[in-house]
């Protein structure tokens, strides 16, 4: 065969995978200008109770919350909202959900102290956190951000963090978040609409 | 031999036609898909504040855009009203897009629904951080069959 020819192919293949890097390159810039809809996905994390595989969770609506039991006020506030949902819920509802409280403060945040947190607020929440990068990835992946402040507080230093309540389906698709302090009679209606479908 | 070389020849380009097509179209799907490649940034009225008053975008081909936030001033942690009038633009769908400027809260972005014809509502919470004063973006997007358009409006909440 015609080496030349052989060249000009290669040349051609390399082309159309230039053209479809830079089509996709394209969409990253453009999530910096108008931030591009997270899409969730799955993720491995530590609860008291062994490893928290969302994978496993398939079949059930997974709440998931971000936050740290040092948090002052927005946490307590988003997780009694939370509570009274799940509250209005029965137990065989209850039995298709599953809420988790996810900590961005491993470093102070151990897992038994994570647990004893949570179970204050409903019987059904698990804690759960992991290394600062993991839990970095899962917040970039749900569109969640926090950072470390220092100041003068009990803890030492606040975490400015952002304050949603994600829903994740049956089938592991982030579908809704509720925003701060969401009415807790709007989040059942929703998750009836989801346990119904 | 000469028409084998040819039809080797031929082979080869439908090949790497077979190739270089489908990457093409699958980055095509995943550009138009989550692309939000704005077509027109609206020009905001600068002294307009939403803490107190309706504000104004227009657009290149005539568009309006008037877009409020209830009650006021805006606070923070509480329920908020938008409201969004479109004259002479169409919209697919309207969204507003909260960002935290200069500090990250996250990915924010509630729909509005379609009240009647060219006004949308709908409601948002902004949430709160550790300095005294933040400065907040509510950018406006309207989806339309011409593509997106954005209005983009900042304004100061201080916090509880």
């Amino acid at each position: 065969m015609n080496m030349k020819f052989v060249v000009v192919v290669l040349l051609m293949l390399l082309l159309g995978m230039f053209l479809g890097m830079q089509m996709v390159k394209k969409n990253d810039a453009t999530a910096l200008s108008i931030n591009v809809a997270p899409t969730g996905g799955d993720f491995v994390l530590q609860s008291k109770y062994g490893e928290f595989d969302l994978k496993d969770y398939r079949g059930k609506l997974v709440l998931i919350y971000f936050g740290y039991t040092f948090c002052p006020d927005i946490c307590p506030t988003n997780l009694s909202h939370l509570t009274q949902a799940l509250n209005e819920l029965n137990e065989t509802e209850l039995s298709r959900i599953q809420p988790i409280f996810l900590s961005v403060d491993p470093e102070r945040d151990s897992l038994d102290h994570l647990d004893n947190y949570v179970k204050y607020f409903h019987k059904s929440l698990i804690g759960v956190t992991g290394d600062e990068l993991t839990i970095a990835t899962v917040a970039k992946k749900f569109g969640a951000a926090y950072q470390k402040v220092t100041g003068e507080s009990e803890g030492g230093y606040l975490i400015d963090h952002s304050s949603f309540t994600y829903l994740v389906d049956q089938k592991g698709q982030l579908k809704e978040s509720f925003p701060h302090a969401s009415d807790p009679l709007l989040m059942v209606k929703t998750i009836r609409n989801y346990l119904n479908n | 031999m000469v028409a084998e070389v040819n039809k080797q020849k031929l082979s080869v380009v439908v090949m790497a036609a077979f190739l270089i097509v489908p990457v093409i179209i699958f980055a095509f799907f995943v550009w138009r898909e989550t692309t939000l490649d704005a077509v027109e940034t609206g020009v905001v009225d600068s002294t307009c504040d939403v803490h107190n008053a309706t504000c104004e975008a227009r657009f290149n081909h005539g568009g309006r855009l008037l877009f409020s936030m209830n009650p006021r001033p805006i606070k923070p942690l509480t329920q908020l009203e938008l409201q969004v009038q479109l004259s002479n633009m169409n919209a697919q769908q309207v969204l507003v897009d909260f960002q935290g400027i200069g500090i990250d809260m996250g990915f924010y972005r509630p729909e509005l629904k379609r009240d009647n014809d060219g006004f949308f509502s709908g409601q948002a919470s902004l949430s709160v951080c550790t300095l005294d004063k933040m400065l907040w973006q509510a950018t406006v997007i309207v989806k339309s069959e011409k593509g997106v358009m954005i209005a983009p409006f900042r304004f100061e909440v201080e916090q509880p």
